[in-house]
């Protein structure tokens, strides 16, 4: 990690209060049958849990940005429920290590 | 004085990442969140570089590109690039932006785009004015395996493109780094033999290691690299041929196909591609023939 812990601990940072704000907007993006900003949320969440090598969640984020783009509501559904969990599990984590 | 670099990203988590790998490089990093944002930084203080993001809200890293050419040509834009970003990267290259780098390898990336970016900026300012009377030029220099004599010969041919009027001011830094990545590519891959595969989540320097160790090691250590230029007001010809086995130019991925923007090998000659206007290869492998046509710009 270039710059050490400190960068380690700003991300992690970061990560704990935008993680949760992705699956809100991705829970909202469904709401709105917008699966232009779903892709894209998905995509975002995707990058920032790349950082850390989170593989489970980058690979449930790369399943939501093909399903948003095949518009397949179903498998977006069932995907939203399984992000938000992980999403949880990260987050009392984070707050444990931080 | 450090170089300072302006990074524009919507992700606040790439944003920071890419500021610690700035930071990393010993340069200074600003931040904007989109565009515009980057707009309205530049109107306070110009930095030396800019690091952008493609895919944001407000304005993107396409239009940010256009808007920095009509206002500061000659200010080096390096493009953060993910997949599905190939077409509107490729358009960004053309539009102006002088390199980019792959996200999901931008640790290692981008220190090297930096520093090829910023050689040939700062050499750009760097300039001797006895170029102004010369009419025809053809120089040959031999080199040998060091990065650090590639931008001084850079630095030299940016200003003879620039004095003769060969190359508008926009456009140097990016042939600067066009010539910059042929001679890295003559001494790294065609020299010392050393694959690009090796850098793929390279953190560790092994690829770095490898090439120091080669630089005293026979057969290596004695191999150089011959530089020729031509230069007439219509055209610069610059010539970059090393002593290592060569390769089958038919292998090369089409410069045209923009999913190749992706690919971790061959970035470098992507580059090349997209900023001289015509680029040849030798048979056996070991020699690029780069040239530039003239597009001269009015006399101040």
């Amino acid at each position: 990690m270039p710059g050490g812990e400190a960068t380690a601990r700003d991300l992690a940072s970061l990560l704990l209060v935008e993680a949760p704000k992705y699956v809100e907007q991705m829970r909202k993006a469904r709401l709105d049958g917008d699966a232009k900003a779903l892709r894209r949320v998905a995509h975002t969440l995707k990058g920032s849990v790349a950082i850390f090598g989170i593989d489970i969640l980058v690979g449930y984020c790369q399943e939501m940005e093909a399903h948003a783009a095949a518009e397949e509501y179903q498998s977006v559904e069932t995907l939203l429920d399984v992000i938000a969990d992980a999403v949880d599990r990260l987050v009392a984590e984070l707050n444990e290590l931080l | 004085m450090t170089t300072k670099v302006l990074i524009v990203d919507d992700n606040p988590m790439d944003r920071r990442f890419a500021g610690a790998c700035v930071e990393a490089a010993g340069m200074t990093a600003t931040y904007a969140e989109n565009g515009k944002d980057a707009l309205a930084k530049l109107d306070v203080e110009t930095p030396d570089v800019v690091l952008t993001d493609l895919d944001m809200p407000e304005m993107d890293g396409l239009a940010l590109v256009r808007q920095l050419q009509k206002r500061d040509p000659t200010l080096p834009v390096i493009l953060m690039t993910a997949k599905g970003s190939e077409e509107i990267a490729t358009e960004a290259l053309k539009a102006g932006a002088a390199s980019y780098v792959p996200k999901r390898n931008f640790q290692q990336g981008i220190q090297d785009a930096l520093n090829i970016v910023a050689v040939s900026s700062r050499a750009r300012q760097k300039r001797q004015a006895v170029f102004e009377y010369m009419t025809e030029t053809e120089s040959k220099f031999v080199l040998g395996n060091n990065h650090d004599a590639t931008s001084a010969l850079v630095g030299y041919f940016m200003d003879a493109l620039r004095m003769m009027r060969i190359c508008p001011e926009g456009d140097l830094v990016r042939v600067g780094t066009a010539l910059s990545e042929a001679l890295v590519n003559a001494i790294d891959h065609g020299n010392l033999e050393l694959n690009s595969k090796m850098r793929e989540g390279d953190t560790g320097g092994a690829y770095q290691e490898l090439g120091s160790q080669r630089k005293y090691q026979e057969p290596y250590s004695n191999r150089k690299v011959y530089v020729a230029c031509q230069m007439s007001p219509d055209e610069a010809v610059f010539s970059i041929r090393d002593e290592g086995p060569g390769f089958d130019p038919s292998t090369l991925p089409d410069p045209a196909d923009p999913e190749n923007l992706m690919r971790p090998h061959g970035r470098g000659l992507m580059l090349i591609r997209t900023f001289m206007d015509k680029v040849t290869f030798n048979e056996s492998g070991n020699e690029i023939r780069m040239h530039k046509l003239a597009k001269r710009e009015p006399m101040p």
